[in-house]
């Protein structure tokens, strides 16, 4: 009875680990597969001939460079903006104490209970009159503002000593260049660990993209491929390759930065 | 001198001036749009008061979109926390090796986007060359709608969505568990403790404050859930699988009525402000996730 116990939760572990990853293993060995295999019958589960037209054919045809193109500015941009504002907002509510600084750490992370979800309508009207739709503006700005990056930074820079910043204003330093100078350099793991969040984030959004955009030559990967997969007659031996190559920045990331992302995790869900 | 008092204001413009004109006015201005028989964004519209909010119970599909979204989750909390809670006793287990490569793999679904995860699903589940149905005709099985049948779409995205999220969990469960002291076990031990007493005596009551986190935190992920369906099944077969933020959707971007949508679209924000108000006070009460 002893000995049984750890083959059975070791066969359990492996039983999970198939019905968690195969799905994801058999998309990436059936883009490699020629399409007259892709809807052989009788079914085949394995292929002999595996090869790379159908990602040439993919990457040729269509627009789908476009599409990595728009994702890639979208995400970079967005990002660097999340960065900065996050830090800059995060500093002011850690280090300073002024008129209504509560009220609006609480305002902004109350704006949780206001997801896009919920204001997708009038995000619509707003960006139609700021003249933001179909715009890249209009996809980077407006998420990147996160209640949940602010938290992260003040919580993060709450607990750096308030001494290094009086000891630099003894200095004559400017508040500017102790923002810079001395805590930008000191928060490095929060600004990994957002940029890694926002990456994500920004990569694999859809409905914002969704409500934004549609002009088709603005279409991001991610709502290329839902919009494309929502055809009637979907052209898997196109889409497989797209769905395989669109994950792969997501899960480099995640595998060069894993500790990260678990990292932020564990902060956030102190909150 | 007097100008450091402005100073952590300019910091907090840029941050907060997006959060006033993308969020915090749109909530306002939705709430007023909720007021209005709008065929459009544009056009002539009239003022109409409450009209919508009567109006929203008797449209077509939309309680029903709500019922489903409410079953939906109610399947869909329990179906992640068993999963998430048991990979993290395995992955805490000292009979597996090899954990924090497994770890990793657990992990990755949480990083795909609802887009991937459809598609993936959608390859797997096909009816005529899915993998699960592939198997099934080999083994001489009959084939399975699992996307074509409503009530088969409905648990398929269940599981779809489990399949998504519970690696995610699992890492905070993971951090629950590991922040357990080891004197407990230690001493449970002496006292001749099984197994199955340790975790239903120490693991289990010591994991209150992780599992109600997760239970909050995959509500309100159930409850919002829009890209999976819309990708996977696009609310179907028939509206099997069209739930509150899709018919939010569809009200609004396809038939049209922005009026109408928004008076839903407050109507679902009322339930996530009062999941909201739930989380606030539970996480008051118990703070000991860190």
């Amino acid at each position: 009875m002893k000995k049984l116990k750890p083959i059975f939760l070791n066969i359990l572990t492996y039983v999970l680990l198939f019905v968690f990853f195969f799905p994801i293993f058999w998309l990436v060995l059936s883009s490699f597969k020629p399409s007259y295999d892709l809807y052989a019958y009788p079914p085949k589960l394995l292929s002999t001939n595996l090869t790379f037209e159908n990602y040439v054919n993919a990457w040729s045809s269509g627009d789908f460079p476009l599409y990595f193109m728009n994702s890639a500015i979208v995400t970079i941009s967005s990002t660097v903006l999340t960065v900065a504002i996050s830090m800059m907002a995060g500093f002011a509510l850690a280090k300073y104490k002024f008129f209504g600084g509560n009220v609006i750490f609480w305002t902004m992370l109350a704006t949780l209970m206001l997801p896009l979800q919920v204001i997708m309508i009038p995000i619509f009207i707003i960006l139609k009159n700021f003249h933001m739709l179909n715009s890249y503006l209009g996809l980077i700005i407006p998420p990147s503002a996160t209640p949940t990056g602010i938290f992260l930074v003040r919580q993060y820079l709450v607990s750096l000593p308030n001494e290094l910043i009086e000891f630099a204003r003894i200095d004559g330093a400017s508040e500017w260049r102790i923002f810079w100078s001395i805590i930008i350099p000191l928060s490095t793991p929060v600004i990994a660990t957002l940029t890694i969040f926002s990456i994500m984030w920004r990569w694999n959004d859809f409905l914002w993209p969704l409500i934004v955009i549609s002009n088709e030559k603005l279409y991001t990967v991610q709502l290329a491929l839902g919009m494309f997969s929502g055809q009637h007659t979907i052209n898997w031996s196109g889409l497989l390759p797209m769905t395989v190559l669109s994950m792969l920045p997501i899960v480099v990331v995640f595998i060069a930065f894993q500790r990260l992302f678990i990292r932020g995790i564990y902060a956030g869900s102190v909150k | 001198m007097r100008l450091r008092k402005f100073i952590p204001y300019i910091f907090l413009a840029p941050a907060f001036s997006i959060f006033l004109i993308f969020i915090i006015y749109p909530g306002i201005l939705g709430f007023i749009v909720s007021m209005y028989r709008t065929p459009y964004s544009f056009g002539p519209s009239t003022f109409v008061g409450f009209n919508n909010y009567f109006s929203v119970f008797k449209s077509p599909g939309f309680l029903e979109s709500l019922e489903r979204t409410f079953l939906f989750s109610a399947l869909e909390i329990p179906t992640i926390y068993f999963i998430s809670l048991g990979l993290a006793l395995l992955m805490t287990s000292p009979s597996v090796k090899a954990k924090s490569v497994l770890r990793v793999f657990f992990f990755l679904p949480s990083v795909l986007s609802g887009v991937i995860t459809a598609l993936i699903w959608d390859w797997m589940l096909n009816y005529d060359f899915g993998f699960v149905n592939n198997l099934f005709t080999i083994l001489g099985l009959k084939n399975l709608p699992f996307l074509l049948n409503p009530n088969y779409a409905f648990i398929s995205l269940v599981l779809i969505m489990s399949w998504a999220v519970s690696g995610f969990f699992m890492v905070i469960f993971i951090a629950g568990i590991q922040s357990i002291p080891t004197e407990l076990y230690e001493a449970a031990e002496i006292d001749g403790a099984s197994t199955f007493e340790k975790f239903a005596f120490i693991t289990l009551p010591m994991l209150k404050p992780t599992s109600i986190l997760v239970v909050i935190l995959s509500t309100i992920q159930s409850m919002q859930l829009f890209d999976i369906p819309f990708v996977l099944t696009g609310g179907g077969p028939g509206e099997a699988t069209t739930f509150a933020v899709e018919k939010v959707y569809n009200t609004a971007f396809i038939n049209l009525n922005m009026g109408l949508a928004s008076a839903m679209s407050f109507i679902l924000f009322l339930i996530f402000l009062a999941i909201g108000i739930l989380q606030f006070k539970v996480s008051r009460e118990g703070q000991f996730w860190a």
